[in-house]
């Protein structure tokens, strides 16, 4: 058990060392949340609109941007292989490689979004809900990107393909969401069910993803 | 089926569209077949022949 | 099932079936299309744009049927390594995206009239975009990865995914829809389904599955040759 988390600390300290994963990915939040009323208009009240689908996609966005660094340089330098040979079971592997992810990259942005929504004008009341709700949500997300990264892994192309498996995946996370966040200001009653279906999908994720990406692995190595 | 109600250009691209699509996917499926049988005659001609100078250089 | 895992035998038993393959499929495609655009009725509300319906339903349920294909040929080609699964399962792939690319675009022909725009974010539109990239990233796969056993392995792995997220896509998109659409909802089969509708759709529904099935065995036909061919250009090399 140890294993686990001394492999979840590894790439921790290996994301922070390289500085390119939680800070690559803030970066790519900014650009947007900056582009996003350049292209559209400073119109507050359609911006509070935008905000939550806006910034939500914008996660969406920044955590498949990141992917790539799953399981790129442990494919390069070969410690890939050795992972899927030791002790510790190759899904377990995975499951470490998505929550350190998580830590590093989803968990801060989501962390950081309800902050970063002011630049959208977004309504304070929506604080809590999205924070919690992208919290939720972000698992998730690692959890598929670590999917479509082991399903890619070495591929020359393999950016442009991620996108295209990983993007339908992530429609019901985006979906129950935004529905969560916006549910305080819309509907109320639907805030308690679409947090049980985001907290569900994390869950199922949380153990069917691994299976499927350490398959993936296998699949490459052999 | 009446050629003058209304929105009939629709009805006849949909169909037009359909009738392109499902063709042209069954003539391409259809013709890898033939180029790939083809060329499958030809490899196992090659291969025949590879197999017969052997028989030729038999000693007498 | 063993028997006909066999390449050769398969090939054998695609030629036999082929030809009542082929004549079923021209001639349900003739007598659905007599139904559809001479002796069905006009719709009193949508005129003669119901027609589209016969084209547009089939292909819809052809591009969800399809992808059951692929992830049933999958589940085997994981399970139980029967040669022919990933066969069965590549070969499916671009005939359902056609299903799909028809589905959505004959979708887009029946909602201008009705609807007055071209695209329209309802629940089963939208449903079988997602299903169009789903189809389009596991062709993706097969093209990104040359060793072909790897590719199959990896493909099969995301059609398994897709098939499992389409359920959850489809919950979500109506969840999605019913959040924002108004109290009118835009039924996409249309007047309730009388017999004078019905008998179009299933014929050609079925004309549709007949011409799935001849252009499958076909194009799987054709993969065999091609893995033959792959063989014998190694043994020449080789050799």
């Amino acid at each position: 058990m140890s294993m686990f988390w001394s492999l979840i600390r590894r790439d921790i300290v290996l994301t922070l060392r390289q500085g390119g994963g939680a800070g690559m990915a803030l970066g790519f939040f900014l650009t947007v949340l900056v582009l996003l009323p350049l292209g559209i208009g400073p119109d507050l009240k359609f911006l509070q609109r935008l905000a939550p689908g806006a910034l939500w996609i914008t996660l969406l966005l920044s955590v498949l941007l990141s992917t790539d660094r799953i399981f790129a340089p442990d494919y390069e330098d070969g410690s890939l292989e050795i992972m899927t040979m030791g002790p510790m079971p190759l899904e377990l592997v995975a499951l470490a490689k998505s929550v350190a992810h998580w830590l590093g990259t989803g968990l801060p942005l989501a962390i950081l979004a309800p902050g970063l929504g002011v630049l959208l004008n977004l309504d304070a009341l929506l604080f809590g809900p999205i924070l919690l709700a992208m919290v939720l949500g972000s698992l998730a997300l690692s959890l598929l990107a670590c999917l479509g990264a082991a399903v890619t892994v070495g591929l020359r192309r393999g950016g442009m393909i991620i996108s295209l498996l990983i993007l339908p995946l992530y429609v019901p996370v985006l979906i129950f969401g935004v529905s969560a966040t916006n549910a305080i200001t819309g509907v109320p009653e639907l805030f308690g069910p679409s947090m049980l279906i985001l907290t569900a999908i994390s869950l199922a994720s949380l153990v069917l993803a691994p299976i499927a990406a350490a398959a993936a692995i296998r699949a490459h190595m052999a | 089926m009446s050629f003058t109600a209304p929105h009939i250009g629709f009805v006849l691209a949909s169909y037009g569209l359909s009738a392109l699509v499902l063709v042209g996917l069954t003539v391409m499926i259809v013709w890898q077949a033939r180029a790939t049988a083809n060329r499958l005659k030809d490899l196992e001609g090659r291969a025949a022949k590879r197999r017969k100078p052997a028989k030729q250089v038999e000693p007498q | 099932m063993q028997v006909y895992a066999n390449p050769t035998r398969f090939n054998a038993l695609a030629l036999t079936v082929l030809p009542w393959c082929i004549g079923a499929t021209v001639l349900l495609f003739l007598v659905g299309l007599y139904y559809s655009l001479i002796v069905a009725p006009q719709d009193y509300q949508q005129g003669e744009t119901v027609r589209i319906m016969f084209i547009h339903v089939p292909a819809a349920w052809m591009a969800m049927a399809t992808y059951t294909v692929m992830a049933l040929a999958s589940a085997v080609a994981i399970i139980w390594r029967h040669p022919l699964a990933d066969v069965a399962a590549k070969t499916a792939a671009p005939i359902g995206a056609c299903f799909t690319f028809l589905a959505l675009v004959t979708g887009s022909l029946w909602g201008k009239p009705m609807w007055g725009t071209w695209w329209v974010w309802d629940a089963r539109l939208t449903s079988v975009f997602v299903l169009f990239l789903l189809y389009l990233g596991y062709i993706a796969i097969w093209q990104a990865i040359e060793e072909p056993t790897r590719a199959a392995r990896l493909a099969a792995i995301v059609a398994l995914v897709g098939f499992v997220n389409i359920p959850i896509i489809k919950f979500s998109v109506d969840w999605w829809n019913s959040l924002h659409q108004p109290a009118s909802v835009f039924r996409m089969d249309g007047p309730a389904i009388h017999s004078s509708i019905l008998t179009p759709l299933l014929i050609m529904a079925l004309a549709y599955t007949m011409l799935f099935l001849t252009l499958h065995l076909i194009a799987m036909r054709t993969e065999i040759m091609q893995r033959r061919i792959h063989n014998m250009e190694q043994a020449e090399v080789q050799g």
